[in-house]
């Protein structure tokens, strides 16, 4: 996948500010989009989102699903690079 | 045609070199986060509260900015609202009256209520859970599990986590937040479950004879409503049926909340 540096950085940026400014179900796409420019991605802004919103009552379900997300497109980049090649 | 080759066995392994020490740095950042939360735990709020007020003047102005409806529809709209403007004004002074009498009944009794006012930095659907962050903390007298309302008095949830100057509030309808209620004029005991998003879920037995459009009101003050009933989903094979609960309060677009002393 060929993305310019920019488009990275800029993609990674707005999964963050999306953390304060847009509704989570929109947070939750950019952090798959960020998750495929920059696998660690998803998980950052899911521990953000926790920092700023979890009132300590269940799960932090938004570090888990970040996690979740960094995983799996961590596996899918690494397995895609090993087929290629 | 030129063509690399890499060895077999870096070739097939998952993680490569650098990876582990990527995952130890990930690992201290996130310690380091929980810590910094831990021990001042308004650190993180502080410093967010200028991108959660540019965000809500955002969402503001381009909500003035786009509108769906057509122009026709927000008359015929507004001149409904005029008109259960003036029939809930009628209501209104009648209910005053009411309260004027029974107040003169029981003597005075009821303390006027103080709050805090503070304002809504973050809420649902920004916010996950189902809690709202404001602007007010420790410092200007918020404890921890005070109550919160919000237009009109109507209880909206509690101070669950507080920092000098800025708490969160759980809402009543966060997932797996249990609250005890009453439906229906005859105040029937029900334990009002929250769905998130500003919904409650509930069940009575179906000889209660509560029905769409009943109120559902909260313990304290002789019953403080919260919202009504909306559906009834009945299963014959059960003895209870399910009733669904629209708040009065949309968590979506509070800007104010009073949290009590």
């Amino acid at each position: 996948m060929s993305i310019h540096p920019f488009a990275r950085i800029g993609i990674i940026v707005l999964s963050i500010i999306s953390v304060f400014v847009f509704p989570w179900s929109l947070t939750m796409v950019l952090m798959i989009a960020s998750g495929l420019v920059f696998p660690p991605a998803p998980f950052f802004v899911g521990i953000l989102a926790d920092v700023l919103y979890y009132s300590g009552h269940g799960l932090p379900h938004a570090t888990l699903i970040g996690l979740f997300i960094s995983v799996i497109t961590f596996g899918v980049q690494h397995f895609v690079k090993t087929r290629i090649m | 045609m030129n063509r690399q080759f890499y060895p077999r066995a870096s070739r097939n392994r998952l993680i490569s070199g650098r990876t582990p020490m990527v995952l130890v740095v990930l690992v201290l950042l996130v310690g380091v986060v929980m810590a910094i939360r831990m021990v001042v735990p308004g650190t993180f709020a502080m410093i967010s509260t200028p991108a959660w007020k540019a965000g809500s003047s955002l969402t503001a102005s381009v909500g003035h900015v786009f509108t769906f409806t057509s122009n026709s529809k927000l008359l015929s709209e507004r001149d409904a609202l005029t008109s259960e403007n003036t029939t809930l004004t009628a209501q209104n002074l009648t209910l005053t009256a009411q309260v004027r009498d029974l107040t003169a009944l029981l003597g005075t009794r009821t303390a006027p209520a103080g709050g805090i006012l503070a304002s809504v930095l973050a809420r649902p659907p920004v916010a996950p859970y189902d809690v709202l962050v404001v602007d007010q903390g420790s410092v200007d007298g918020v404890t921890k599990d005070a109550h919160v309302f919000g237009n009109g008095g109507t209880p909206i949830g509690i101070v669950s986590s507080i920092a000098d100057h800025t708490a969160h509030v759980t809402l009543y309808s966060a997932t797996g937040v249990h609250t005890d209620g009453w439906v229906g004029a005859t105040h029937i005991p029900v334990t009002l479950s929250g769905t998130g998003a500003g919904g409650f879920e509930t069940s009575v037995l179906k000889e209660a004879g509560v029905q769409v459009g009943d109120i559902v009101t909260l313990p304290g003050n002789g019953g403080t409503p919260i919202g009504t009933i909306t559906k009834i989903q009945a299963d014959p094979s059960s003895p209870t049926v399910v009733l669904d609960m629209r708040p009065y309060t949309n968590p979506f677009s509070l800007t104010w909340v009073t949290i009590m002393r």
